[in-house]
């Protein structure tokens, strides 16, 4: 029987998984799971009794209330009928999103918009999926249709160490991943191969072209995607590199204004319209109008204000990920009275490089005006990750 | 107070390329007589506010060591 699932200390079967279902008795509309399996079983039972589910962060919080249990009697006799009664659900799943900018909101969206994005497909069967993101957050929520609609197997790469991720993807002949820019930083200095990974894709965050060029370099026989959503519309399109070409099919739905890229409601989850076009935050560089193409520069809400230059952080990270030795950074701005924000940064770097602040400072004044060099510079073994598995901002 | 607030401001003028000072001066002014600009002056503020939980502009400018003294020490 094919493995629905397996971690650095567990593996269940799709059997297995069917038990699980059949034995349990309780199910909760939001519910703070043990691990993985205790959270994708309650969902499950939830999705065949038509039920709507409210995910809880499992791997973030350690004190919740479950709301009351609703007795259930599940007696599926094989595992095509279990994905059968998932994939066609009429329930909705409540997604608290990103959360990177600021107190998350809840989003409800139906299996039905979900499997919109789901592939199914002979070749997909029995293939190996890198599981990354939050199981929580929609991008995870699309993963674990995505596997169970192909009857494939997730691989947890979720929350595990570089190390670790690596062994998984050559004992487990990965095949298919999926995460966000973030996750592949953590995988420098991309000094391995990964010859068994035959698509690849990053998601959620803006990648930047040297990244996806690292990438490349480790997935040698990949076909890289680079994708554009987000959760109140899903995913909207893809790229190899980091310029984009607006598809036809979203020449009437999407439109650009001062810069900033905003969604007609056609598209749009319902549950966040309050007008007919939502705008979306993104920051957008139209590079050529026919065809359309254009590249993300950053979001709307991180520009700063520094001695009266509007500086985009994202760019000062561009500039710091660029030099020897750095995996990942996060520039903030500090707010201060004198000159508005005082840009500060984390930075990591590989194991056992060593630099100073002031080194790291003098480099960037070489490449930066002043006003754009982060003036406190912190070392720190990650950058700050959200729950999604984005750098937060 | 004195040894790490000299620390401080010696942290600011080596990491901009300004002679350090050796002892803490009350007339010298981070301006005129340290150099600092005004996102020195900035991140000598973050550095403090860091240290001592106390934003020494938040009332407005200070100009010189002993008004930076006097504004730690309230």
């Amino acid at each position: 029987m094919h493995t629905f699932y397996t971690s650095i200390d567990a593996e269940i079967d799709y059997e297995e998984l069917l038990d699980r279902v059949n034995q349990r008795s309780f199910f909760y509309q939001s519910y703070l799971a043990q691990d993985y399996l205790d959270f994708i079983t309650n969902l499950i039972c939830g999705l065949i009794h038509q039920h709507d589910v409210t995910l809880i962060d499992y791997t973030g919080i350690t004190q919740f209330e479950n709301s009351e249990p609703i007795e259930l009697k599940t007696s599926i006799t094989d595992v095509a009928s279990l994905i059968n009664q998932i994939v066609h659900s009429v329930a909705s799943v409540g997604i608290y999103s990103s959360g990177s900018e600021g107190p998350p909101k809840l989003v409800f969206q139906t299996i039905k918009r979900l499997m919109q994005s789901v592939r199914i497909e002979a070749k997909y069967q029995t293939s190996t999926w890198g599981f990354t993101y939050n199981p929580t957050h929609s991008a995870g929520i699309q993963m674990f249709l995505q596997v169970i609609a192909n009857q494939s197997c997730l691989v947890d790469l979720h929350k595990i160490s570089r190390q670790t991720i690596i062994t998984l993807i050559h004992s487990k002949s990965l095949k298919y991943l999926s995460a966000t820019p973030t996750f592949y930083r953590m995988l420098a200095p991309y000094d391995f191969e990964a010859p068994s990974v035959k698509s690849v894709t990053l998601n959620g965050e803006k990648s930047t072209l040297p990244l996806i060029l690292n990438v490349k370099k480790v997935f040698p026989n990949a076909r890289i995607r680079n994708i554009y959503g987000s959760t109140e519309v899903g995913p909207l399109m893809s790229s190899e590199t980091d310029v984009f070409q607006i598809p036809e099919r979203l020449f009437d739905k999407v439109k650009i204004e001062d810069g900033e890229l905003i969604f007609h409601e056609s598209i749009v989850s319902k549950s966040v319209l309050s007008q007919e076009w939502y705008p979306s935050g993104d920051l957008v560089e139209v590079i050529s109008d026919k065809p359309l193409l254009i590249k993300f520069v950053s979001r709307k809400s991180r520009i700063l204000n520094v001695a009266g230059h509007n500086v985009n952080p994202q760019n000062v990270e561009e500039v710091i990920l660029e030099l020897p030795g750095v995996v990942d950074a996060r520039v903030t701005g500090k707010e201060n009275a004198l000159i508005g924000n005082l840009l500060v940064a984390e930075v990591q770097v590989i194991p056992d490089y060593n630099i100073s602040e002031k080194t790291l400072m003098n480099q960037l004044k070489t490449l930066l005006p002043a006003y754009k060099v982060p003036r406190i510079i912190t070392f720190v073994n990650s950058t700050q990750i959200g729950r999604t598995g984005k750098k937060l901002i | 107070m004195h040894t790490k607030l000299l620390e401080i401001i010696n942290v600011v003028l080596t990491n901009n390329d300004l002679p350090i000072i050796e002892e803490l001066n009350p007339d010298q002014t981070l301006q005129n007589d340290l150099g600092m600009d005004s996102i020195n002056l900035a991140e000598l503020s973050v550095r403090l506010e860091d240290a001592y939980e106390v934003d020494v502009f938040e009332d407005g400018m200070v100009f010189s060591i002993g008004e930076l003294m006097h504004k730690l020490i309230k």
